[in-house]
C-alpha cells in the first residue's frame, strides 16, 4: 500500500466565467520514502492538486467532488472532516509553498514559529521545544541557527526563509512533504542549494517527498517518479531516469524540446505552438489535440485513457486501473523510441 | 552616421547608491551599482545576466533614465543621457525602450490594447491621422503576432504570451534602435518561452535592433545572444562571446551559473564542486571586501588576496575579461 | 406577442427570463412614472405650468422613461449564463459583483428612489411646503394632523404636510450632500494625487494642509464658520467641502503612492509620457475604486452633518424645511403627534443607511477576489 493513494481526484472552481474543471480525474501513487514530481505549467491544475490533497481550499468556491479518493495509508481524507484533517496536516503530511515571505508569519521569529509547531504536533514542552527548533534549524543548513532563530523573517534572505519553512514543515515529523515550486521565488544558485538539501533530508529521514514544479530541471534533479500534468489530469508518468531521456507523450516531448539549451546554440526553437486552454473550457477529446503535431482523428473526438507502456504490457496496451509509478501515456499513440528532442 | 559595430551605448564607472532608511539616520546605503563600464554595439544582441543583488535591474532603469546615477555616465551615441534637455530627451526615449519582465503589471488594466498602442502615437508621432494611427496600431500588432481583434480587449483577457507580444508592440511603437528586454519571458510558461524568443530573434533581424537582454536563465542567453556580461553585485565579473563565454567559463562565479543551470545532464545524485556554491547572494549594504565574490568562491587557489583587493576586469584590451586574481591567466594565456 | 410586451411593458420581458433586477426595476419604474402621469395628470399639468421646477421635474420624468424604454429594447433578450458578464471592462465586472449583494442592491435602489423623488416632488404632492393653512383657511382643524388619505405622513404644527416637507427637504439633505462631497472629491482628487506622485516639498506642504484640517472636529468648525458668517446653504456646502477634501486626498494619495511604483507605470515613463498625462489618464482611473467607496461614504456621512446642523439651529434657515430642523420642530410634540419628528428622523436614518450599504458593497466589489484566475 502506498503512503498516499490518489484516485480519480476532481477539484472543481466556481469562476465568473463558469465552471474551471482545475483538476479532472488525478491518479497518483506516493510510495513511503520516495520522491515524486508533477510536472506542469500554470493552467495544468498542479497547485490546485497540491491543495486538494490537504482539503486546504476554501469552501466558497472550490469543490472537490463526489468519486474523488485520497487515501493516507488507507485513511480516506476527502469528505473526512476538518478534525481529522488537521491531524494529518502538518503532522504526517507537510507542505512548503512558492513564497517563504508571504508564508511566515512576520510578526514572529523564525524559533517561535518552529515552537509553535513542535508544540502542537509533537507536544512539546517550553524546553525541549526551543532545543529542538535550533536542531532542526541546523539540519536544514542555516548557520549560526541559535542566533538566527531569535530572527525575524525580513531579516533573512529569501533562499534562508525557504530553508526555514522547511524546518517548520518538519516540525511534525512527517511523512510526506509537498513542495509547491520551493525554488521558483529563488535565484538559481539558491535553487541547486535547496534541492541538494531536499534531496539529503528526504534520505536521511526516510521522508515521502511530492515535488511540484514547471521546472523539469529541478524535478529531474530530485525525483525518482514523475508525473507530467496537463489539462487538469496527468498525461504521462514513470520513473525520471525513462521519461525525460525518452518521452512518449507530444505535450513531454514538446516540453523537453523546446527547453532551452546551455550547452548548445540551436538554429531554432521549438516551441509547441499555441496557448494552455481555459480550465472552463477543455478541448473535446484529447485535451492536448489542438496542439499536437500528430493528431488523428480519434485525438479531437475521444480523450485517451492512461495507457500502460511498460515492458510486460506493451503491445497489450492495458489502461491502467488508476495509480502506480510504471510507465504509462495517456495518448492513443504514445511514441516510439526517439532521438532526443531536437 | 555611425555604421555597424560602432558603440551605440557606452557606459562608464557607472555606481548607483541608494540610501538606506530614513531621514536622520546615519546613512546606509544599498550599493546597486559599484562601477560598471561596458559598450554595446550597433547591431548586436547583449546579453546581462545575473542573479539578485547583482545590480542588473537598476542598470536597465538608469540607462533609460528612469533612476539618476550616483557617479559614471551612460552615453547613447555620444550623448549622455543623464544630461539631455527636455526636448532631446524626447527623442531620446524613442530611440531606447524597454520590455518589461510581468506581462501583466506592465500594462494598465484600464486601457485596452489598441488605446494603449494609439496614446503612444498619439504621443510620439502627432504627425500621424487618426486612420493612420489605426493602421499603424494594426500593424503593429500583427508584427508581434497578435490578431487585430487584440486591440479591443483588456490585458486581462490575454494569455501570459500574449501580454509580453503586447508589451513588445508597445515597445516597438515608437521605433526604437535600442531594445532592452529585463526578463522578458521568466513569467513565462516553458512552452511559450520558446515561441516569444523566436519572435525577439525575428523582429531584431528584420527590424535592425540592438538588444540588451537581462536574465538570470543562462539558457536563454545561450539561444539569442552574441556577447554576455555577467554581474556580480553592481560590478561586471566577466565579460565575453557567449559562446565561448559558455563553452570555458572563466570568472568561478559564471562556473557556478553554468553548473546550476545544467543538472539534467549530471547523472542523479551527482553535484559537482561547482554546482552547489555555498551561501547566498551577500547584501548590497555591507558587501564583502575585496573581491565580492570571494566568501562563496570554490576556486582551490583562492588566497588572502582575494579577500583585500578587488579585482579588475583584465586583459584590458581583449573581447573577452575577467575580474578574477586566479582566473586571469586562464585567459591572458595565448 | 413577447416582443409587443416588451415594448409596451419594459421590463416585462426581463421579468419572464427571471432577470429580476433589471426587469423589475423597469417595470417598476416604467408602471411607477407613467401611473403617477395618468393618475394625477392635473397635478402635473399644473406643476408644469406653474413653473421652472414642475418643468424640469417633467423633463427628468420623461428622460427616465425613455431610458428606461430603451434600455429595456437594447438588452433584449438574452441567453447568457449566470455571472456571464458580456461586458469585459472593468466597470461590467464591478457590477456584476455589486449586483451579488442583495443588501447593497437595496441600498442603491433607496438612493437613486431619494434622488428621483427629489425632481418629481411637484408631481407627488399637491401641497406647498412652506405655505400655512392654519390662518388663512378653515382647516385650523388640520393642525398636527395624524398620518390619513390626504396627508400621508400627517400634519405638523403648523398644518403643513409632512410628506411635502419631507420631499422638499430631501432636496436639501441630498444636493447638499452631493455637492460638498463632489467638491471635497474634486479638491482632494487633484491634491493628493500631485502630492503623491510628486513627492519632495510639495507632498510636505500638502499633508501638513491634510493634517491641519483633519485636526478640527467637523461639527464645532461648522458650528463656528455658520456662527461666524450667516448660515447660507452655500457656506454650509463650502463648510462641509473643506472638512471633507483631507479624508479624499488622503485616500487618493495612498493609492497613487503605491501605483506609481508598478510596472505600467514605469512603462509610461519609459515612453516618454508627460506627468500629467501619467497621473491622470493612467494611475488616477486605477485609483477610483477606494475613491469612490470613500465618497459614498462621504455623502452619508454629510448628510448626518448637515441634519445635526439644522437641528442646532444652524443649518438652514426660514421656513424651508430641512429634516434636522423637521426633528427639532417636532420634539415637543412627541407624545401627541409622535409622527412629525419621527419621520424626519426615519428618512435621515434611511438614506445614510442607504449610502453605506453602497458603499459597502462597492467595496467589498473592489475586493480582488481570489478566484480570478484559474491559472498557477
Amino acid at each position: 500500500m502506498s503512503l498516499l493513494e490518489v484516485r480519480n481526484l476532481r477539484t472543481h472552481l466556481l469562476t465568473q466565467d463558469g465552471v474551471a474543471r482545475a483538476v479532472d480525474g488525478v491518479d497518483l501513487d506516493i510510495p513511503e520514502g520516495e520522491a515524486v514530481g508533477v510536472v506542469g505549467e500554470s493552467g495544468s491544475g498542479k497547485s490546485l492538486l497540491a491543495l486538494s490533497l490537504l482539503g486546504l481550499l476554501p469552501k466558497r468556491n472550490c469543490e472537490v467532488l463526489e468519486g474523488s479518493s485520497v487515501r493516507f495509508r488507507g485513511a480516506e481524507l476527502v469528505g473526512a472532516g476538518e478534525k481529522n484533517l488537521r491531524r494529518i496536516r502538518g503532522r504526517e503530511v507537510a507542505m512548503v509553498f512558492q513564497e517563504p515571505m508571504t508564508s511566515l508569519n512576520p510578526v514572529y521569529s523564525l524559533g517561535n514559529q518552529i515552537r509553535e509547531a513542535l508544540t502542537l504536533h509533537r507536544d512539546m514542552g517550553r524546553k525541549d521545544s526551543a532545543g529542538e527548533a535550533v536542531r532542526l534549524l541546523e539540519e536544514v543548513g542555516i548557520p549560526d541557527a541559535a542566533a538566527r532563530a531569535k530572527a525575524f523573517p525580513h531579516q533573512l534572505s529569501g533562499g534562508m526563509r525557504q530553508r526555514a519553512m522547511i524546518a517548520m514543515a518538519l516540525a511534525g515529523d512527517p511523512s510526506l512533504l509537498v513542495a509547491d515550486e520551493p525554488t521558483t521565488a529563488l535565484d538559481v544558485t539558491v535553487q541547486v542549494q535547496i534541492l541538494a538539501l531536499l534531496r539529503r533530508l528526504q534520505e536521511e529521514r526516510g521522508m515521502a517527498l511530492l515535488l511540484i514544479s514547471h521546472d523539469l530541471r529541478v524535478v529531474a534533479q530530485v525525483c525518482r517518479t514523475v508525473f507530467v500534468m496537463y489539462g487538469g489530469r496527468m498525461v504521462e508518468q514513470g520513473p525520471t531516469s525513462e521519461v525525460f531521456p525518452r518521452p512518449k507523450h507530444p505535450y513531454t516531448r514538446g516540453l523537453l524540446g523546446s527547453r532551452l539549451s546551455v550547452r548548445d546554440r540551436r538554429s531554432r526553437l521549438r516551441p509547441i505552438p499555441g496557448e494552455v486552454p481555459e480550465a472552463t473550457a477543455w478541448p473535446k477529446g484529447c485535451r492536448f489535440h489542438p496542439r499536437c503535431a500528430e493528431v488523428v482523428q480519434i485525438c479531437r473526438r475521444e480523450e485517451p485513457p492512461m495507457v500502460s507502456l511498460s515492458l510486460e504490457a506493451r503491445g497489450g496496451g492495458l489502461a491502467l486501473p488508476g495509480g502506480g509509478s510504471e510507465r504509462a501515456a495517456r495518448c492513443w499513440f504514445p511514441g516510439p523510441e526517439e532521438k532526443e528532442g531536437q | 552616421m555611425m555604421g555597424k559595430g560602432e558603440a551605440l551605448l557606452e557606459i562608464r564607472d557607472l555606481r548607483n547608491e541608494f540610501p538606506q532608511g530614513t531621514r536622520g539616520r546615519r546613512g546606509r546605503k544599498l550599493q546597486a551599482l559599484r562601477g560598471v563600464s561596458l559598450a554595446v554595439m550597433e547591431g548586436e544582441s547583449f546579453g546581462i545576466v545575473g542573479e539578485s543583488g547583482s545590480g542588473k535591474t537598476t542598470l536597465a532603469r538608469t540607462i533609460l533614465r528612469l533612476l539618476r546615477p550616483t557617479r559614471g555616465t551612460v552615453k547613447y551615441r555620444g550623448m549622455d543621457v543623464h544630461t539631455l534637455a527636455a526636448k532631446d530627451l524626447l527623442a531620446f526615449r524613442k530611440k531606447v525602450q524597454i520590455v518589461f519582465q510581468d506581462p501583466f503589471g506592465s500594462l494598465n488594466p484600464r486601457i485596452r490594447a489598441g488605446r494603449m498602442l494609439d496614446e503612444v502615437l498619439q504621443v510620439h508621432r502627432p504627425d500621424l491621422s487618426r486612420a493612420a494611427r489605426g493602421e499603424r496600431v494594426e500593424e503593429l500588432l500583427s508584427l508581434v503576432g497578435l490578431r487585430p481583434e487584440a486591440a479591443l480587449r483588456y490585458p486581462h483577457e490575454f494569455s501570459g504570451g500574449q501580454r509580453q507580444r503586447l508589451g513588445i508592440a508597445r515597445a516597438l511603437s515608437v521605433e526604437p534602435e535600442l531594445l532592452i528586454l529585463d526578463e522578458p519571458v521568466s513569467a513565462l510558461d516553458l512552452s511559450v518561452q520558446a515561441q516569444i524568443l523566436n519572435l525577439l530573434v525575428e523582429l531584431k533581424a528584420s527590424l535592425g535592433l540592438t538588444y540588451i537582454l537581462i536574465t538570470h536563465d543562462l539558457s536563454v542567453l545561450r539561444q539569442v545572444t552574441d556577447r554576455v556580461g555577467v554581474f556580480y553585485l553592481g560590478e561586471v565579473v566577466e565579460i565575453g562571446p557567449t559562446d565561448a563565454l559558455f563553452d570555458d567559463p572563466a570568472h568561478p562565479y559564471t562556473k557556478g551559473l553554468l553548473a546550476a543551470a545544467e543538472p539534467l545532464k549530471e547523472s542523479e545524485g551527482e553535484v559537482g564542486q561547482w554546482a552547489v556554491l555555498p551561501g547566498e547572494p551577500p547584501s548590497a549594504i555591507h558587501p564583502p571586501t575585496g573581491c565580492a565574490f570571494h566568501p562563496r568562491c570554490p576556486h582551490p587557489s583562492k588566497g588572502p588576496g582575494c579577500a583585500d583587493e578587488a579585482p579588475s576586469l583584465q586583459p584590458a584590451n581583449k573581447p573577452r575579461k575577467v575580474a578574477c586574481f586566479k582566473a586571469r591567466e586562464h585567459l591572458t594565456g595565448p | 406577442m413577447v416582443r409587443w410586451a416588451a415594448l409596451l411593458l419594459p421590463g416585462s420581458a426581463h421579468l419572464l427570463e427571471r432577470r429580476w433586477l433589471g426587469g423589475g426595476t423597469a417595470l417598476a419604474l416604467w408602471v411607477g412614472l407613467l401611473g403617477l402621469v395618468v393618475f394625477r395628470f392635473r397635478r402635473v399639468v399644473d406643476a408644469v405650468a406653474s413653473g421652472t421646477d414642475g418643468r424640469i421635474g417633467l423633463a427628468v420624468l420623461l428622460l427616465v422613461l425613455l431610458t428606461v424604454w430603451i434600455w429595456s429594447l437594447k438588452s433584449g433578450p438574452r441567453r447568457s449564463e449566470k455571472g456571464a458578464s458580456a461586458g469585459d471592462g472593468d466597470w461590467a465586472r464591478l457590477w456584476g459583483s455589486f449586483r451579488e449583494n442583495r443588501l447593497a442592491v437595496v441600498g442603491l435602489w433607496v438612493v437613486f428612489g431619494f434622488y428621483l423623488a427629489t425632481f418629481l416632488t411637484p408631481f407627488l404632492t399637491p401641497y406647498d411646503p412652506i405655505f400655512q393653512p392654519a390662518f388663512q383657511t378653515p382647516e385650523m382643524g388640520l393642525l398636527s394632523a395624524p398620518p390619513s388619505a390626504a396627508h400621508l405622513l400627517g400634519t405638523d404644527g403648523l398644518s403643513r404636510d409632512l410628506f411635502t416637507r419631507l420631499l422638499y427637504g430631501a432636496r436639501i439633505s441630498l444636493s447638499i450632500g452631493f455637492l460638498a462631497v463632489g467638491i471635497s472629491v474634486t479638491i482632494g482628487t487633484l491634491l493628493g494625487a500631485v502630492a503623491g506622485y510628486l513627492g519632495g516639498w510639495f507632498d510636505f506642504v500638502v499633508m501638513r494642509l491634510v493634517d491641519l484640517f483633519m485636526a478640527f472636529p467637523r461639527l464645532v468648525l461648522l458650528i463656528a464658520i455658520v456662527a461666524l458668517f450667516d448660515s447660507s446653504i452655500f457656506l454650509i456646502i463650502v463648510a462641509l467641502a473643506l472638512t471633507q477634501w483631507p479624508f479624499m486626498a488622503r485616500v487618493v494619495r495612498g493609492e497613487i503612492l503605491a501605483l506609481k511604483e508598478r510596472e505600467f507605470a514605469e512603462a509610461a515613463r519609459a515612453l516618454g509620457f508627460s506627468r500629467t498625462r501619467i497621473i491622470f489618464k493612467h494611475l488616477l482611473p486605477n485609483a477610483l475604486g477606494p475613491l469612490i467607496v470613500a465618497a459614498t461614504l462621504g455623502i452619508g456621512n454629510t448628510i448626518i452633518l448637515e441634519a445635526g446642523l439644522s437641528f442646532l439651529g444652524l443649518g438652514v434657515q426660514g421656513p424651508m424645511p430641512s429634516w434636522g430642523r423637521m426633528v427639532f420642530d417636532g420634539r415637543s410634540y412627541l407624545l401627541d403627534a409622535w409622527w412629525i419628528t419621527t419621520f424626519p428622523g426615519l428618512a435621515i436614518v434611511l438614506v445614510v443607511l442607504a449610502f453605506n450599504l453602497v458603499g459597502d458593497g462597492l467595496r467589498d466589489a473592489l475586493d480582488p477576489r481570489q478566484v480570478s484566475e484559474v491559472r498557477r
